[in-house]
């Protein structure tokens, strides 16, 4: 093995006995993906430059996130069966059951980890994207990470499944696109309906919204049961709620100590990757070392805490990222190169209050479980909603700017974006700046332009703070 | 106190000296590919016209997309902020700045002192900038100025309706070979580009009076496209395309 890949295995903590052992699979893996010696040295400067290695918990996160890709592209060789389960949302936990009985079954939210691990572990995603949009039928525009999946599948990375799951909880992108896959690929869907009228002015998540989707995600588990011809008992379910929990747990402490805390304790690159990751389910390998992965990120960002540490000094500007990049960390870490203090984002913040712990308390069983944790987050509400959390986080957590980051080819983030700027303007009275830019596109990060809009804001800021000092 | 701006642009680089609040001396410079070299030569021009020598200045500051480039610089400022400061100074009446540069535009809405109190910007695409318009300039085989000036002479601009570079240069080549009239396409670039500047106001709600800045605002045929487009005058500085360097040399 040369320099490059011994340089870049050491980054990801393998030992040489890992590495021995799983060479082959790796080197298979590498070979359909078309990793190049470039492709890792690009990859190693990338995770240093924007991501905090020096935590041993995100060394943790990123090993697993390796395994875990590698895990998806061998999957077709070595899996019996294999179930996808697309955007939006809680896809590891809905399918995190279904591995965890029949371990000769492969499951993933493959979406959410070709967004998370594909650019900056591997220097793949834009290729993959060229080739999804290469691909896609005219008039067919559909969302980045979408787009993504659709390249990465024609290129033969990702194996054909024998089943896929997709839910429309606030965007219709994941069923289009599995429809679209399923027709080319003549593969199963089976869709988690979403309720018609949900009322856009109520708080999330809505009681009678949860219990419909509980309803469907039952209904979804009786089709996986026929489609894969398996048993799924009860108490897997139970299990593996109680299993999702912990991890859960903390993250959202991470995201809260961001929260609470000047100096803002981690970087926003690095509560993404986290962010992500718990979102995603892992092979029986992995599954402990995902609680500990998240434990040991957790303890040493309360450490950092206690030191009064974080990756920008104390009494920079505080603000909030609406949507930071799913797949870009070099993006997300312009904003501490510019000396502010993203301190959340509304991906994990919950109303009414905009704490970071979405309250659980009354789920009864997994189904209620899952619907409503991804139904909790302001992306699932109506426009008044949103209002509300940023209002309610803004106040509470003495945040001095927000970013709205609508993603291009999202319909979602964008159509509201506007309102939600005159919003923070005129009724919050904070600097707002709207970031175009895409979640899952790392080609819309053009350093210059961004480090711009960016380094502005950071400027008027400057100038918000001094004179809020003043008239106080 | 003798202060420079240096501000190095995609398409030009420009510094300006001041002192006590007065403009002693100002260059402008074609960037080109060496931007520490450029840099370097745009602020001794300056200075020569000032009649003062590097250490004469108190601080210099740099700003535009090369600003991380300008190794002597004592602190570096974006040009947003820059522009805003600029304009302010020039014309303290200026609520909104509309600066159109060659990779960029932006429009900035001005607080107290010429403080940015919210601003948009182009995105990648060159569209709506001065690249845009030399693109545009090239397939009609004109130079800037006669490109900037033909335009006025329009009563029926062309539409052109694609925003991307690309496809608006083959429209521009499909309505030449249609044999209309040079002056209409030209206007009708003109328009296009007004257009999308008039969307990015709308994000941030424009306040009058209106200053123009950054090089395109020498392009006479593109400001009297915008007027047309808004609706109303816009201001315009003495020299509309140091107000980024002036801008940085009034933050030193
Ligand atoms: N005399 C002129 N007449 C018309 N357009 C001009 C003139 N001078 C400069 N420009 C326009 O200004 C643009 C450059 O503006 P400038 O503000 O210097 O950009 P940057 O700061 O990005 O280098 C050119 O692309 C050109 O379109
Ligand atoms: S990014 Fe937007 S369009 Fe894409 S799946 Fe998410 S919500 Fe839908």
């Amino acid at each position: 093995m040369n320099k490059t890949y011994q340089e870049y295995f050491k980054m990801l903590e393998f030992t040489s006995e890992e590495i021995e052992k799983e060479l082959p699979r790796i080197e298979k893996a590498f070979t359909k993906l078309g990793i190049t010696e470039d492709d890792l040295q690009i990859c190693i400067k990338r995770i240093k430059n924007s991501l905090d290695v020096s935590l041993v918990g995100m060394r943790k996160i990123l090993k697993i996130l390796f395994k875990e890709t590698i895990d998806l592209i061998m999957a077709g060789e070595e899996y019996e069966k294999i179930v996808y389960i697309t955007l939006p949302g809680w896809g590891g936990a809905f399918i995190a059951p279904i591995r965890n009985t029949h371990p000769e079954i492969y499951g993933q939210c493959i979406d959410m980890l070709t967004a998370v691990a594909l650019h900056p572990l591997f220097n793949k995603q834009v290729q993959c994207l060229e080739t999804g949009e290469k691909y896609l039928p005219a008039g067919n525009i559909h969302c980045a990470g979408f787009r993504t999946l659709l390249g990465a599948m024609d290129m033969g990375v990702f194996a054909k499944p024998n089943m896929m799951i997709s839910w429309g909880i606030y965007c219709d992108e994941g069923p289009k696109v599995t429809e679209l896959m399923a027709e080319k690929y003549d593969i199963p869907i089976v869709f988690i309906d979403q309720y018609q009228d949900f009322p856009t002015d109520v708080g999330v998540p809505f009681p009678r919204y949860v219990n419909f989707v509980a309803e469907e995600m039952k209904k979804t588990f009786k089709e996986i049961e026929k489609v894969l011809e398996i048993e799924i008992p009860e108490a897997a379910l139970m299990n593996t709620m109680t299993e999702t929990m912990g991890p859960h747990r903390d993250f959202t402490a991470i995201q809260q100590m961001m929260l609470d805390n000047d100096p803002v304790p981690l970087s926003i690159a690095d509560l993404m990757i986290a962010f992500i990751f718990n979102s995603l389910t892992c092979s029986p390998d992995n599954k402990k070392s995902k609680v500990d992965a998240l434990k040991t990120l957790r303890n040493e960002v309360k450490q950092r805490v206690k030191k009064g540490e974080g990756p920008v000094e104390k009494g920079r500007p505080r603000i909030l990222d609406t949507v930071p990049s799913f797949s870009d960390p070099e993006s997300n870490h312009l904003f501490q190169e510019c000396g502010l203090q993203v301190a959340g984002t509304d991906m994990a913040i919950y109303p009414p209050d905009g704490s970071a712990t979405p309250d659980l308390t009354d789920c009864k069983d997994f189904h209620s479980y899952v619907a409503k944790t991804v139904m909790a987050i302001p992306a699932s509400a109506g426009v008044a909603v949103r209002k509300q959390v940023l209002a309610a986080v803004a106040n509470k957590y003495k945040i001095d700017g927000i970013i709205l980051d609508p993603s291009y080819s999202c319909r979602v983030g964008f159509s509201d974006c506007q309102i939600m700027r005159n919003f923070v303007e005129k009724e919050l009275k904070i600097p707002v700046m709207i970031m175009e830019h895409d979640c899952y596109d790392p080609r819309f990060f053009t350093p210059g332009q961004i480090r711009t809009r960016i380094e502005t804001f950071a400027e008027q800021l400057k100038v918000y703070k001094v004179s809020k000092q003043i008239e106080n | 106190m003798p202060f420079a701006g240096v501000d190095i642009g995609s398409v030009s680089a420009k510094s300006v000296i001041i002192s006590d609040n007065e403009i002693l001396g100002y260059s402008i410079l074609p960037t080109g590919a060496d931007v520490e070299d450029v840099a370097r030569r745009v602020l001794n021009e300056s200075l020569k016209k000032a009649g003062l020598t590097e250490s004469d200045l108190e601080r210099i500051i740099a700003t535009g997309y090369g600003r991380i480039s300008v190794p002597f610089a004592d602190d570096k400022m974006t040009e947003i902020s820059c522009h805003a400061k600029g304009a302010s100074w020039f014309l303290p009446e200026t609520q909104t700045v509309i600066d159109i540069g060659g990779q960029d535009s932006k429009v900035i809405k001005l607080g107290e002192n010429g403080t940015v109190i919210s601003f948009v910007m182009n995105d990648k695409c060159a569209a709506g900038t001065g690249r845009f318009l030399e693109v545009m300039s090239r397939a009609l085989e004109l130079s800037m100025d006669e490109f900037a000036n033909l335009s006025l002479k329009s009563l029926k601009p062309c539409d052109i309706n694609s925003i991307c570079t690309v496809f608006a240069e083959s429209e521009v080549i499909s309505l030449r070979a249609e044999k209309k009239p040079v002056q209409d396409i030209i206007a009708g670039i003109h328009k296009s580009v007004a257009k999308r500047i008039l969307a990015m106001s709308t994000q941030i709600g424009i306040l009058r009076p209106i200053t123009m800045t950054g090089g395109v605002a020498k392009n006479l045929g593109q400001k009297k496209a915008l007027e047309d487009t808004l609706g109303f005058k816009l201001l315009t500085p003495k020299e509309p395309q140091i107000v980024g360097a002036l801008g940085a040399a009034l933050f030193a």
